[in-house]
């Protein structure tokens, strides 16, 4: 998995690439559009954090340039500068996702999988979370490597939970993902659905819990370590 | 161009009002003028008026006693007392210095004296005499040397002589008439004097009047022009310095989070045991830098507003993104909002902040295993609710105020709410902060209610 990054912050860049590297990455930095625009003519990457406020240029001409060539490489647009406007500028650019400095590793990696899981992705063939895995293309669930059956509604549910875990995914999100454009959806089926699945993620002794986030949608993480509890 | 404006304005202002002097200026020459030349031919008229009555008087009272000619116009000639006597009548009362008679056949002259001076037969002289019979008078010079209007005023009168009934003659009188004239231009010149001081002084006004509006008129624009310029000058001055705020918000938020970042990320290539202790303080300084660039935006005004924009989508995305945190502690947030839309015009990052705000106050005021309430209502209302330990009495008042620490130093900067305050500002809504009935604090943002928008979706609506 190739990332290049674009920081005109040397140290940070430097910073950035070692832990990405000890996160599996390949990584490539250069300091300027100049330097991206070589870089990304002379390579494929699989993702690029490109920091919006380089020195020779606007990183948004960048993006915009790679969008006009038609190239869908996921971008990530990372910014110091005031986010209000930043945000809507490099959204409607063309990025994939938005960060604003400082950031968390975890924030940046959760981000970065994100991306390359989106359909078009490199990524996204596998999901796991603790003890629970699925599989996207053969559709498989397992929890401790042991096989769990579950129905075609309620693998919706656990698809866009996985992709988005430890994050709300509002109640909207799922609904569409759960039905079919044109399917009839009864009021409180969501919710049906959704207990449902986590009594059989419980049973199958998955060690991850579905948090209802009341108002808004739901949320899936993997179970807090409770020394003595459980099992 | 300002300026020439102002210069043309003010020259045009000049060129009026001198325009306008010069006007009443040669209003009152003109009228001057024309009521000397008037009073001239009124002395004159008056004096041909006078003259005319004198000898016509003199001649009426004379006639039957006196007539040089008789019924056929022949003149008869005058002699005697009684001629003397008519002398005297005409020199000393009707002050007549010449009799002419002019008869059918011949012109008598007579002196003051009544000594016969003249006789002309000649036809034409007397025809042309007897058929102006009429009264006239004419100002004649008796000496031929005295300058006119310089000796004495003599009156030339002609009065036809009737004698029962007819024309038989006609009497040329010369009438001394220097003591009326005198004495009526001594009167209209008075008048004239009187009534051309008092045209003039009105002038003198008039002008002085004038002259002063002009310059007060030019004053009051000098002063327009000197608080125009100065409300200008403010005007940009303020904006230059809105706008150095920005670009100091701008650059001060790069500078401030760039070493966050690599400090941050230096923290997450340590491992664990090391840097664990420190990423809660990094955060926490991200999170206050956050804040002092949310105050210092609103307070740059760098915020726009938009319509549409729905509330309970930004309350859930708002309750979305704080949940994990909240769910870390054991805490939770619990969002109850109307399904249908509430639209409000607003800025939806700015709104974001504010209620995000709201909501990280409320959760460290909440024990774990508690919730904050966050509740959306159609007109255009968010709640935040917590069961913590309610409102400090004492400051109740400065709760919005940066910097206040209301319920103790619980990892706030005191910014919070103050972001929330100036939020509600820019959007013309309000913040308050209430005790929550059973217990805890509730914080109230509302924003202008956007009824028309509300009608146009119950129409859509069913």
């Amino acid at each position: 998995m190739r990332l290049l990054i674009v920081e005109d912050e040397e140290e940070l860049a430097e910073l950035m690439k070692a832990n990405l590297r000890r996160g599996g990455f390949a990584v490539d930095t250069v300091g300027d559009a100049e330097g991206a625009r070589a870089a990304l003519a002379a390579q494929r990457y699989d993702a690029v954090l490109l920091d919006l406020g380089l020195p020779d240029d606007d990183g948004l001409d960048v993006l915009a340039e790679l969008r006009a060539r038609r190239d869908g490489t996921p971008v990530i647009a990372v910014t110091a500068r005031d986010g209000v406007a930043d945000r809507v500028r490099g959204l409607n650019g063309g990025a994939d996702d938005y960060l604003t400095k400082p950031f968390a590793h975890e924030e940046l990696l959760a981000r970065i999988h994100a991306v390359l899981r989106r359909p078009g992705g490199v990524m996204g063939l596998r999901l796991e979370l603790a003890n629970l895995a699925f599989d996207s293309t053969s559709r498989d669930v397992t929890v401790d490597g042991a096989a769990l059956t579950v129905p075609r509604r309620e693998l919706a549910v656990l698809e866009a939970l996985l992709r988005r875990s430890g994050r709300v995914v509002v109640r909207d999100a799922l609904e569409s993902a759960v039905y079919a454009f044109g399917d009839e959806v009864e009021s409180n089926a969501l919710e049906a659905h959704v207990s449902r699945l986590r009594r059989r993620l419980g049973d199958a002794g998955a060690r991850v819990s579905v948090h209802t986030v009341r108002g808004v949608g739901y949320l899936l993480r993997a179970e807090e370590d409770k020394p003595g509890g459980g099992d | 161009m300002a300026v020439t404006d102002d210069r043309r304005a003010e020259r045009r202002l000049v060129r009026r009002d001198s325009a306008l002097i010069a006007a009443i200026v040669a209003v009152t020459v003109l009228a001057l003028s024309g009521g000397y030349a008037a009073s001239r031919s009124l002395v004159e008229g008056l004096t041909e008026a006078h003259a005319l009555r004198v000898a016509a008087g003199f001649t009426r009272s004379l006639a039957d006693a006196l007539i040089p000619f008789d019924r056929e116009g022949r003149f008869t000639g005058m002699a005697g007392e009684e001629q003397e006597a008519v002398y005297r009548f005409a020199r000393e009362v009707a002050h007549i210095d010449r009799i002419v008679a002019i008869g059918l056949d011949r012109v008598i002259v007579f002196d003051s004296a009544g000594e016969r001076t003249g006789q002309i037969n000649e036809r034409p002289t007397i025809i042309d005499a007897l058929t102006g019979g009429r009264s006239t008078v004419s100002f004649a010079d008796l000496d031929k040397t005295a300058p006119p209007h310089g000796g004495p005023y003599i009156a030339e009168t002609y009065v036809p002589v009737h004698s029962a009934g007819r024309l038989v003659g006609v009497f040329e009188l010369y009438l001394d008439v220097s003591d009326y004239v005198t004495s009526v231009e001594e009167a209209f010149g008075t008048a004239y004097a009187t009534v051309a001081v008092a045209v003039v002084l009105a002038t003198v006004a008039a002008v002085a009047l004038v002259d002063r509006s002009m310059r007060r008129r030019l004053a009051d624009l000098r002063r327009m022009r000197a608080l125009r310029d100065d409300a200008e000058t403010a005007r940009s001055a303020m904006e230059r310095s809105l706008a150095q705020q920005r670009r100091f918000t701008a650059n001060a938020a790069h500078e401030l989070r760039t070493p966050l970042a690599v400090l941050r990320a230096r923290l997450d290539g340590m491992e664990p045991a090391k840097a664990g202790a420190l990423v809660p303080d990094v955060e926490r300084m991200g999170r206050l830098v956050e804040q002092l660039l949310s105050v210092a935006r609103l307070e740059a005004r760098m915020v726009e507003l938009s319509d549409g924009i729905d509330l309970g989508h930004v309350a859930r995305d708002t309750v979305a993104h704080l949940f994990p945190l909240a769910l870390l502690e054991r805490k939770s947030i619990v969002l109850d909002a109307p399904a249908e839309p509430v639209p409000v015009r607003g800025n939806v990052f700015a709104l974001e902040d504010a209620l995000r705000n709201l909501i990280e106050n409320a959760l460290r005021h909440t024990p774990p295993d508690g919730a904050v309430d966050v509740t959306v209502t159609a007109d255009a209302t968010v709640e935040v609710g917590d069961r913590g330990p309610g409102l400090p009495e004492t400051l109740r008042g400065q709760l919005f105020e940066p910097f206040v620490h209301g319920r103790g130093r619980r990892g706030g900067a005191g910014l919070g709410l103050a972001i929330v305050a100036e939020t509600a500002a820019i959007h013309g809504g309000t913040a308050v902060a209430l005790d929550r009935p059973g217990g805890g604090a509730l914080f109230r943002l509302s924003l202008p209610h956007r009824s028309v928008q509300a009608t146009d979706r119950s129409e859509h609506g069913t």
